[in-house]
């Protein structure tokens, strides 16, 4: 029986923006947005890492591919074309392999693909809502109340300690 | 006549149940009562027989607090969650109500029934589905099964059966393909709607299950509406099955849930805070952090069910057009306008 649930990703994370031959038009967005740096510890800001690079490596493999379907056909070119499309394979299966690990997490990731090419993944997390808030957060409401103490009361003279922001007793 | 106010702000699957005890409520006690409800889901009380408006400050009216601690001995008795409000107000009340039909009580209006489906509304085309629900909550993870999984069901229907994908926005429902997509556009009441025109539910344990015992059916169609539940081991089927659907169950059949279901919350922990991380709530036998008993449940477990009910069949709108004017026209109906209605 298995009671220590994991959630470390099947591989560690290979983050295209280290390697030399990296190319910036092939790396998505996240949600919109720039994904974080490559060192970044918080886990939903890995995972989204993670994704980005494996969407990043499969917009990379089709580039390779369209170039091969670009030259003349020849026994070359078929061959060339069959290896970028091995290579897709593989990677896709790594893709797959992020999206099985995750699912119980409650973690979706969709790509948003034009012309053949993932410009986004729009993520979801099981720990916190679109907001980006803890889904168990109570919402807090702050409503500020003044209440004027009696005449020829100070505050330090009550009896009583109230903590709170913008409240300094001493 | 006592005056009851009936409160539940649980979720709507629950609400649902609720919705049976008021009306086995009245059944057994024809007059004796004038009932009200507060919850959080009014759409599932929408054309309700059963309820008359009542002021909660008003001194006469008693306001109720409802629960369903029958739950506690699901594992023991053989008890159903329709009887759990039952038995609840029996205690409460001193009376001895007793379920008059093993489902909710969900009430459509004159029009609800003559509109068209929401599939038809947005294909055009009256088109004979299931509805597919193939996520849940973030609070009963342990309910989830895996997407792909889903995902394998639905391609094993390719040109048989149109599945239309359900969920909240909220919640997690990762998107299917090949189907009609129709998550986070639902209401309760579009739900229930939709409900009303579908062949058949297939879905976890979840509120869709409990709609699909309550909701009628469309005219020329078997009352009982085919539903297949893919449930594990961590709710017993005598609790939650419906006759008449094919619930999936592993209870018995794994050391967590040989004498019942296991109860528990989450296969892992989310991190977002909430107690149901906590390890008494949590999965005790994971694979791949799927839950072992949702695991042992194949595509191939759930297709089956599936084809079990597909002989039988639904007529489309079309189709009972068809029968009602036949039935009008006798055997005189012409051919040609039959094949019109088509």
């Amino acid at each position: 029986m298995n009671t220590t649930p994991t959630n470390n990703p099947p591989g560690g994370l290979d983050d295209p923006r280290l390697r030399p031959d990296f190319r910036q038009e092939f790396y998505p967005y996240v949600n919109g947005r720039e994904a974080g740096p490559a060192d970044a510890s918080e886990k939903n800001e890995r995972i989204a890492l993670e994704f980005a690079a494996a969407y990043y490596d499969l917009n990379a493999g089709y580039e390779r591919l369209l170039q091969a379907r670009s030259r003349p056909d020849s026994p070359e070119r078929r061959e060339n074309e069959k290896k970028c499309l091995q290579s897709i394979d593989a990677i896709l299966i790594v893709r797959d392999r992020l999206e099985d690990h995750y699912a119980p997490f409650g973690v979706i990731a969709d790509p948003v693909v034009k012309d053949g090419f993932t410009v986004n993944v729009k993520l979801s997390f099981g720990n916190v809502n679109a907001a980006g808030r803890r889904r168990s957060e109570l919402h807090t409401l702050t409503a500020c109340v003044p209440i004027p103490l009696p005449e020829g009361i100070n505050f330090e003279d009550l009896p009583i300690q109230i903590e709170g922001p913008g409240i300094h007793p001493d | 006549m006592q005056k009851l106010i009936l409160e539940n702000y649980q979720p709507p699957g629950d609400v649902v149940m609720l919705t049976a005890a008021v009306r086995d409520l009245h059944r057994c006690y024809p007059g004796r009562y004038l009932t009200d409800v507060r919850t959080d889901c009014p759409e599932l009380w929408q054309n309700n027989p059963y309820l008359t408006p009542l002021d909660a400050a008003d001194s006469g009216v008693r306001v109720l607090n409802c629960h369903y601690p029958l739950i506690q001995v699901s594992n023991q008795r053989p008890v159903h969650f329709i009887h759990g409000f039952i038995e609840y107000l029996n205690e409460q009340l001193g009376l001895s109500i007793t379920p008059t039909r093993m489902a909710g009580d969900i009430h459509l209006s004159d029009e609800e029934r003559q509109q068209p489906s929401l599939v038809e509304e947005i294909t055009g085309a009256d088109v004979p589905y299931w509805i597919i629900a193939a996520g849940g909550k973030f609070d009963f993870t342990i309910k989830w099964w895996h997407f792909r999984r889903w995902q394998a069901v639905v391609n094993q229907f390719r040109d048989k059966i149109q599945f239309v994908q359900v969920g909240a926005s909220q919640h997690y429902h990762p998107a299917l393909k090949d189907v009609l997509d129709l998550r986070g556009h639902t209401s309760l009441r579009d739900l229930i709607r939709l409900v009303h025109h579908a062949q058949g539910v297939l879905c976890p344990v979840t509120l869709l299950m409990h709609l699909a015992a309550a909701v009628e059916t469309t005219p020329g169609c078997h009352s009982t509406r085919p539903c297949v539940v893919v449930a594990g081991g961590r709710e017993p089927a005598s609790w939650e099955a419906y006759p008449g659907h094919e619930f999936i169950h592993t209870i018995g059949q794994l050391p967590c849930c040989a004498e019942g279901g296991c109860w528990r919350s989450r296969s892992v922990p989310l991190g977002d805070g909430d107690e149901k991380d906590e390890p008494q709530h949590l999965c005790v036998d994971t694979v791949n952090n799927l839950p072992r008993c949702m695991d042992m449940i194949t595509p191939q477990h759930v297709s089956q069910a599936i084809r079990r009910y597909l002989d039988p069949g639904c007529p489309s709108r079309a189709e009972r057009r068809t029968a009602s004017l036949l039935d009008r026209g006798g055997p005189a109906f012409d051919r040609r306008e039959q094949l019109l209605c088509r």
